[in-house]
């Protein structure tokens, strides 16, 4: 093959492989953040990703974050929150209740899955 | 001898001797010596460097046409199925075969093509070799399956080691990738004790054991999989040494079509003519995955923040 036409190719290759990891997608979904006799509840998708994967709650509340898992079997499920010390395999349905006790403003929390290859932040205000 | 000078630019070495030799003799005698240094003397200058060159140009592309299409594949979600219900030995079987295609694949993949392709390169008896790894994982996974039912406690699922053992994994990866792509290859200059010569022998004489695939075979049960810790989870959750044992069981059944595939595929492509060009797109996948993999477990254990969602 020739070197330039093999370069060219090579570029565009790159440069796809750079519009896929910067998300591009278009898959965000609603925020699901609510508050319930002075709770803040902030609900979190985990399946194939975690969505939400940008929230933004207040600060200043007590708080607590809820994941979600609907048949998650992939890396999502493994969860950990270094911030507040959790580790844990999310169960393949349900809700996870997670307390994140009174967060402070600009404090973002950041959860990971196992691998490391998904990830949510969520801002408090 | 009386004299020798070097010229590395041209790579080449001139011997003034009194020797009865002639040169053809004297450069296979002295390449003899120097071998265990990594040179080699010849009368004619080898031109496989030349052909090597053209070879890389077109394993780049190859080589990232898969890297794209395997991160549009785990992008587009079709492999979030969403499988609910109980898990049985049919439903972890069918969570294997997803398994096998998914972002798992970067790790524990990788890990295979880029052992598989080294081992084929070697000339070791490759058939031998990917057979004792697929029974290794296979038994493993079934036997700690098993464990993991009686003693209903999830061992393997420690996020911090299962974190360090994939960031190893990754770094083999780039190694063997680099070494596969021909980076090493091109130094004219061999370290003499250099480390990564030092690595090399040992990987020589770890690859023609055969207690070494059977235990790489059980390594892969720790290795960070999210799907694998699922399943451990649910062996954990079923309560006995036969259900656990059944679960582990079907789930690395159903990986091994593909992980078998990337192992006796490279030893089919290290035969054929396309050898080269096989060698260096592997090389260029697995670098790939590596750097994926790599970042991705510094991202798992907090080092790094995340970069990517994928």
């Amino acid at each position: 093959m020739n070197k330039t036409v093999s370069i060219i190719i090579t570029l565009a290759l790159v440069i796809g492989i750079a519009i896929i990891f910067s998300g591009g997608g278009g898959k965000e979904a609603k925020q699901s953040v609510e508050i319930r006799d002075g709770v803040q509840y902030i609900t979190i998708l985990a399946s194939g990703g975690y969505s939400p994967n940008k929230t933004t709650a207040q600060s200043g509340i007590p708080t607590k974050l809820i994941m979600k898992t609907t048949g998650s079997f992939d890396c999502s499920a493994s969860l950990v929150i270094r911030s507040i010390g959790f580790q844990k395999i999310l169960p393949q349905t349900g809700e996870t209740e997670i307390d994140l006790g009174t967060p402070k403003k600009g404090e973002p929390l950041t959860g990971v899955c196992g691998m490391g290859m998904y990830s949510f932040t969520v801002d408090f205000i | 001898m009386k004299r020798a000078q070097v010229d590395l630019k041209k790579e080449t070495v001139q011997i003034e001797t009194d020797s009865e030799k002639s040169s053809g003799e004297l450069a296979e005698f002295l390449s003899i010596k120097i071998k265990p240094n990594g040179y080699k003397l010849s009368v004619e200058k080898e031109i496989t460097e030349k052909k090597s060159d053209d070879v890389i140009w077109q394993a780049i592309p190859i080589g990232l046409v898969f890297l794209v299409l395997f991160f549009l594949l785990q992008k587009s979600g079709i492999l979030n199925l969403g499988i609910g219900g109980q898990t049985t030995p049919a439903t972890s079987f069918i969570i294997g075969l997803i398994a096998s295609v998914s972002s798992c694949l970067a790790i524990v993949g990788g890990l295979v093509l880029s052992l598989s392709a080294k081992i084929s390169q070697d000339n070791v008896s490759d058939t031998k070799t990917f057979l004792l790894f697929h029974a290794g994982r296979l038994v493993s996974f079934a036997v700690l399956g098993g464990v993991l039912g009686i003693i209903g406690n999830a061992v393997g699922i420690n996020f911090t080691f299962t974190a360090i053992l994939g960031i190893l994994a990754s770094v083999v990866m780039l190694l063997l990738g680099l070494n596969l792509v021909g980076v090493f290859a091109k130094n004219k200059i061999t370290f003499h004790s250099g480390v990564f010569q030092k690595i090399t022998s040992v990987f020589r004489k770890i690859e023609h054991k055969t207690f070494t695939p059977l235990l790489i075979g059980l390594g892969t049960f720790f290795l960070p999989c999210g799907f694998t810790q699922s399943m451990q989870v649910a062996a954990v959750a079923s309560g006995s040494f036969m259900s656990g044992f059944l679960i582990m069981f079907a789930f690395a059944l159903g990986t091994l079509p593909m992980l078998s595939l990337l192992s006796f595929g490279s030893a089919s492509f290290a035969r054929s003519k396309h050898a080269p060009l096989f060698f260096k797109s592997a090389g260029i996948v697995v670098i790939g995955l590596g750097i994926f993999a790599l970042l991705a477990g510094l991202a798992g254990l907090g080092i790094i923040n995340p970069l990517f969602n994928i």
